[in-house]
This record gives C-alpha cells, sequence and structure tokens, in this order.
C-alpha cells in the first residue's frame, strides 16, 4: 500500500513514518512538505492513502480536500490535527476526509486505528456507489422496456382500430337498411355482429388505457367543476340500459357540493365503469348513485351501491387488481378485459383520491370514492418591511392562500406556535432577531417542525450564505425582488414536495 | 352543373374509403377521394371541395402537412378539414388547433359521427 504522508514539520513526518514502519504492514511511505507538492504527487502517482496535517503553510489540508473534490480524486484521506475540536472534525468531514485523528500522546496508538478506519470507511462508500451505479443503470434499462412496451400497445391498438372501422361500418350500413332491406334473421346476425365489434372496440381501448396509466402517460385536463354534473351525465347514458333489465337508476344528489378540480371525461369513464358493473350483477332492486362531502377530510365522497348479489370477502381485495374477474375463468361471461376497475382506481389516484368497495355477499355492494377538495393553504411571511409583507400578500391572497403577516421575528414565532401555518416565507433580515435565528428556534424548541420554509433576502452574500447552508438546513430561497410568478411557483413546489 | 356539395376524402385504407363514400353520397354528398396526401392537397387545390375528410398517417405526405398547406393557402384555408384519426395517442385535440383543422372524428366511429360532422360544416 502506497501512503502520501503531508507535514510541514519533519519531526512529526519522521514520527508518523516510524508509526506506520511499526504497523509492519508493509507500507510504503512517500512525504511531501506542503500542500501544493502533496497535491501534485497525490495528482500525478497513485496513492492508497494520505495522511495530511490540518494546518500547512499556504494551503490548509481543508484547501487539499476541496481542490481534490474539484479534480474527482477521491482518498482514503486521514486529517491529523493538534486539537481535537469537533468542529474542525465536522468541516473536514464534509469536505471528503474519511477520518482524523488528533496529534497528542495517544498519537502512535490511534494512528494505525484511523488508518483502517478511514480505509474501511473508504471502501464502504465505493461499494456503495458502485452499487448506486448499477441500481440506476437497472432502473434506466427498466424505463426502455418501459417504454418500448407502452409505444408497442399503443402501436397495436392503431393498427387493430383501423380494420374495426371498416368492419363497424360495413355492419351499420347494412344494418340501417341503405344497402337494401334486410330481413329479421339477417338483422339478428347483424346485431350480434355489431355488439360484438363494439365490445372489441371496447376492450382495445382498456388495454390502452390501462397501458397509458400504468405508464403515467396519460394526460388529464383538470377543470374545477361540479362533480353532480358528470353524475347526471352517466345517469343519463346508463338509465335505459337499467330499465331494459326492469332495474332503478337513481342518483341522490346533495346539493351542497364543492366545486373539485377533475378531468371530467375520465371522472365519467369511471362512473360509467362502477355503474354499469353494478347493473351488471343487480338482478332485482337497482343502483343508487349518492354524492356527500366530508367536511373534516376536506373531500368528496361518491357512492355507487347497488342490490346485487354482493361480493365475497375472499374476492374483495382482488377486485382492483389487473385482469381479474370475479367468478373465475370458466364464468367470464360479463365479457369484460378484467381492467375496467384498476384503470379506474389509477384514474382516481391519479387525481389523489381513493377508491375501495364495501360488501357483504348477498346484500349487495357499494363501491365509494373521494376526491380530494384543493386544501386552501395557509402561509405566514415574516419580513420588518411592510411593503414586502404587502406585495406578499397579495400574490398569494390572489392565488388562494391564506395568509398571516409578522413583522419581527419573535412576532412571527408566535404566529407560528398559535396557528400552524402550512407554510412560512422568512427574510433573512429582520429587526430583532435574524431569519436564521428563527429557523434555528423553530427546529430546536420543536423536533418535529417540517414544513417548509421558504428565504427571502435581497443580498448576494447571504444567498451565498444560505447556499452554504442549504444542505444541513434543506433551506429554499428567493432573491428579492421577485415576480407573482416567481414567488408562486416556489411556494406551490415546496407545498407538493412537502404534502 | 349540380348543386350538391363536394366532399374530399383522404385515405389510404380502400375499405374505409368505400364506406365512406356510400355513406356520404346517399346523404346527397358528391365525393372526390385521394388516396395519399400529395395527391390529396392537388385535388383541393384543383377542385376546391367544399370539407375535406383527412386521414392522418398517409403515404407521401401526412395529414397534418396536408392540412397546413391548405391552410396556409388564402384560397383554401376556408375549406373546412376535419380529421380522421385511429390513434389516441397524438393528443389529436392540440394536433387540430396546431394545424388550423376545423375537428376530428377517431376511428371507429359511431355510425351517425361523421355524418353529423359533416352536416355540422357543410349541412
Amino acid at each position: 500500500m502506497k501512503i502520501l504522508v503531508i507535514e510541514d514539520n519533519p519531526d512529526h513526518a519522521l514520527l508518523t513514518k516510524r508509526v506506520l514502519e511499526k504497523a509492519n504492514q508493509g507500507y510504503q511511505v512517500n512525504s511531501a512538505r506542503e500542500a501544493e507538492e502533496g497535491l501534485r504527487m497525490i495528482i500525478e502517482e497513485s496513492y492508497d492513502l494520505v495522511i495530511c496535517d490540518y494546518r500547512l503553510p499556504g494551503l490548509s489540508a481543508l484547501d487539499v480536500l476541496k481542490k481534490m473534490s474539484e479534480k474527482r480524486q477521491d482518498l482514503p484521506f486521514v486529517v491529523v490535527t493538534s486539537s481535537g475540536s469537533e468542529k474542525i472534525a465536522v468541516e473536514l468531514m464534509k469536505e471528503g476526509a474519511y477520518d482524523y485523528v488528533v496529534k497528542d500522546s495517544s498519537y502512535e496508538d490511534a494512528l494505525p486505528i484511523v488508518i483502517q478506519r478511514a480505509i474501511d470507511r473508504y471502501n464502504v462508500k465505493k461499494e456503495k456507489e458502485r452499487l448506486e451505479k448499477e441500481l440506476r443503470e437497472s432502473n434506466e434499462k427498466l424505463k426502455e422496456m418501459y417504454e418500448i412496451k407502452s409505444s408497442f400497445t399503443s402501436m397495436v391498438s392503431h393498427e387493430l382500430r383501423t380494420p374495426l372501422t371498416a368492419i363497424k361500418e360495413g355492419i351499420a350500413i347494412m344494418l340501417d337498411g341503405s344497402a337494401g332491406e334486410i330481413n329479421a334473421d339477417q338483422k339478428e346476425f347483424l346485431d350480434i355482429a355489431k355488439r360484438n365489434v363494439d365490445r372489441l372496440k371496447r376492450l382495445i381501448d382498456d388495454v390502452l388505457d390501462f397501458s397509458k396509466l400504468e405508464s403515467k402517460k396519460m394526460v388529464f385536463k383538470m377543470q374545477k367543476g361540479d362533480i353532480m354534473q358528470t353524475i347526471k351525465e352517466v345517469v343519463a347514458v346508463q338509465k335505459p340500459v337499467a330499465e331494459e333489465r326492469n332495474l332503478y337508476l337513481k342518483a341522490e344528489l346533495d346539493g351542497s357540493i364543492s366545486k373539485i378540480e377533475f378531468d371530467s371525461d375520465r371522472m365519467n369513464q369511471v362512473l360509467n365503469n362502477l355503474v354499469s358493473n353494478a347493473i351488471k350483477f343487480t338482478k332485482i332492486g337497482g343502483v343508487a348513485i349518492s354524492v356527500s362531502e366530508d367536511r373534516e377530510e376536506n373531500t368528496v365522497v361518491v357512492c355507487v351501491k347497488d342490490t346485487g348479489k354482493g361480493i365475497k370477502k375472499d374476492d374483495l381485495p382482488k377486485l382492483f387488481q389487473k385482469f381479474q374477474q370475479l367468478g373465475g375463468p370458466n364464468q367470464r361471461k360479463t365479457g369484460g378485459t378484467g381492467l375496467g376497475l384498476s384503470i379506474s382506481k389509477e384514474i382516481i389516484e391519479q387525481h389523489g383520491g381513493k377508491i375501495w368497495v364495501e360488501s357483504q355477499y348477498g346484500k349487495g355492494s357499494e363501491f365509494k370514492f373521494i376526491l380530494p377538495i384543493k386544501k386552501r393553504y395557509k402561509v405566514l411571511v415574516i419580513d420588518d418591511d411592510k411593503g414586502v409583507l404587502d406585495i406578499c400578500e397579495t400574490f398569494l391572497k390572489n392565488n388562494g392562500y391564506i395568509v398571516l403577516r409578522s413583522e419581527s421575528g419573535m412576532e412571527g414565532l408566535k404566529a407560528i406556535q398559535s396557528n400552524m401555518p402550512d407554510l412560512i416565507v422568512v427574510d433573512m433580515r429582520l429587526n430583532d432577531i435574524s431569519g436564521y435565528d428563527v429557523i434555528d428556534r423553530l427546529r430546536s424548541s420543536n423536533g418535529t417542525f417540517a414544513r417548509p420554509i421558504l428565504v427571502m433576502s435581497g443580498y448576494a452574500d447571504e444567498i451565498a450564505k444560505i447556499e452554504n447552508r442549504k444542505e444541513e438546513l434543506s433551506l429554499p430561497w428567493i432573491s428579492k425582488p421577485f415576480n407573482n410568478d416567481e414567488f408562486l411557483s416556489k411556494v406551490e413546489s415546496l407545498l407538493m414536495n412537502w404534502a | 352543373m349540380s348543386d350538391r356539395k363536394r366532399v374530399l376524402i383522404v385515405d389510404d385504407e380502400p375499405d374505409i374509403l368505400k364506406t365512406a363514400i356510400f355513406r356520404l353520397k346517399k346523404a346527397g354528398y358528391e365525393i372526390i377521394t385521394a388516396k395519399d396526401g400529395k395527391t390529396g392537397v392537388e385535388l383541393a387545390k384543383k377542385e376546391k371541395p367544399n370539407l375535406i375528410l383527412l386521414d392522418v398517417r398517409l403515404p407521401l405526405m401526412d395529414g397534418y402537412e396536408v392540412c397546413q398547406r391548405l391552410k396556409s393557402d388564402d384560397n383554401f384555408k376556408k375549406i373546412p378539414v376535419i380529421f380522421l384519426t385511429a390513434s389516441v395517442a397524438n393528443k389529436i385535440a392540440d394536433k387540430i388547433k396546431e394545424f388550423g383543422a376545423e375537428d376530428y372524428i377517431i376511428k371507429p366511429f359511431e355510425p351517425e359521427e361523421l355524418l353529423d360532422k359533416v352536416k355540422k360544416y357543410i349541412g
């Protein structure tokens, strides 16, 4: 093993060399008397370990580490310090040192242990990096396969749709009599053909939908709207189907449901799926759709309840899995892909909701889903400049946020305790305590405080400071002056990541 | 000279052409057809139809380009263009805006859909 000792004091260098010889590990030891020389040797020759004095003339051990990381040189690096200061140690480790050893009476005994520890740490780190790289690569590969699968599915779907168009039109033209009179038998068989072509079309649509949902490629046109409207549309479409089977289909709509954000076409698809399933599995009675608002959970609850045969307890967990059809392989008479419910589940979940079923065998089923009502977030802005407070307040209020304002750090801390805002926006320079102090007190007084904090500053040097502390405190920042879009996009992304 | 409205159908699938021709003729339209994009543009310019039904995937020139060429020409940009597409993946709703087309129909369509859309634009 090749070791480089960087040490300006010849006595110390000699001592270190002697300790290394005594260790009797066959170390090959070279030495440098100053940092520049050491750096050159590290880059030009290949070493397995570096032992570097903390204090050197010219560059320090910290500088050596920084330069090494600039040059992407990573080696087991041990720093020799004259004092056992924790602060220095932490700083060194942050810059990439693997361990440190204090130059005192225990130096001779400690050094070999520290060397071993540094080497172990280095090996663990390298192994971790290797594994991470492997994982990344296999993830990439998986993603690629996924892409291939999903583009294959959409290609196949396209290819299937084209001939289906001609078949469907051919049948329709014959059925409507425009190509000549047809007799009752001919009509019956054409009807059969038509029904099955339509079924085939639905299957292709399901497979494509599923593949898009699975690869998260489905684009949702989210719009604020009234879910009752969608329910009414579905009832209008499904009512004739229910009545044909002597079943009722009714909507029990509570008049005061908050508007929510959803894709109405996709929600229509989910409701159609649930209602047509309910009709399919019900012989007597009917289907009722109800909608209500859960004010505590801030959700809209939709329930599709039937008086059908219900679902056996053992079957409940299978229900939302893909390619599942109840009744086993010999009873696939309902004619679906077994994708309907898993598609519905994906759609609801990508809306931020949840779907489940409650059922008692023999007594009917209730399919329920909830959709979130957009939460109004509470934001506290702390700044001693009233103008800034006004601007922030305007930006936030115009976009539906609840705004609290504090003109000093202490006032801000109090407001946080009593109001628990979802996000805190704090200026670095306040007239009593600094923004840092606010954050430090927040984190130390309340270990569980994990809500996002956005730091504001108008000074470049302060931003540099925030950036340096970014890692340990994870502080996102915004520099003043900012415009509405800059500010809101920061606020939104912080809240989103936090939720 | 007949005063019947003329529809140009551009589609490379002969069977789909045939069913569409049958339907639209029954409804009283005069039909001209092209089986590739290049011929589609030429015919549109020569014959000045009242409406164009345009498949997206076509030989020689795709439907989007056909549409763009016609819509960028003052003499032809008023002719309504309805895209026909079997692909639900390519966000057709955005594409018709991008290329200035009037409407779209996704294949396979329901029997009334084709006629309804044609009637909507040229009566």
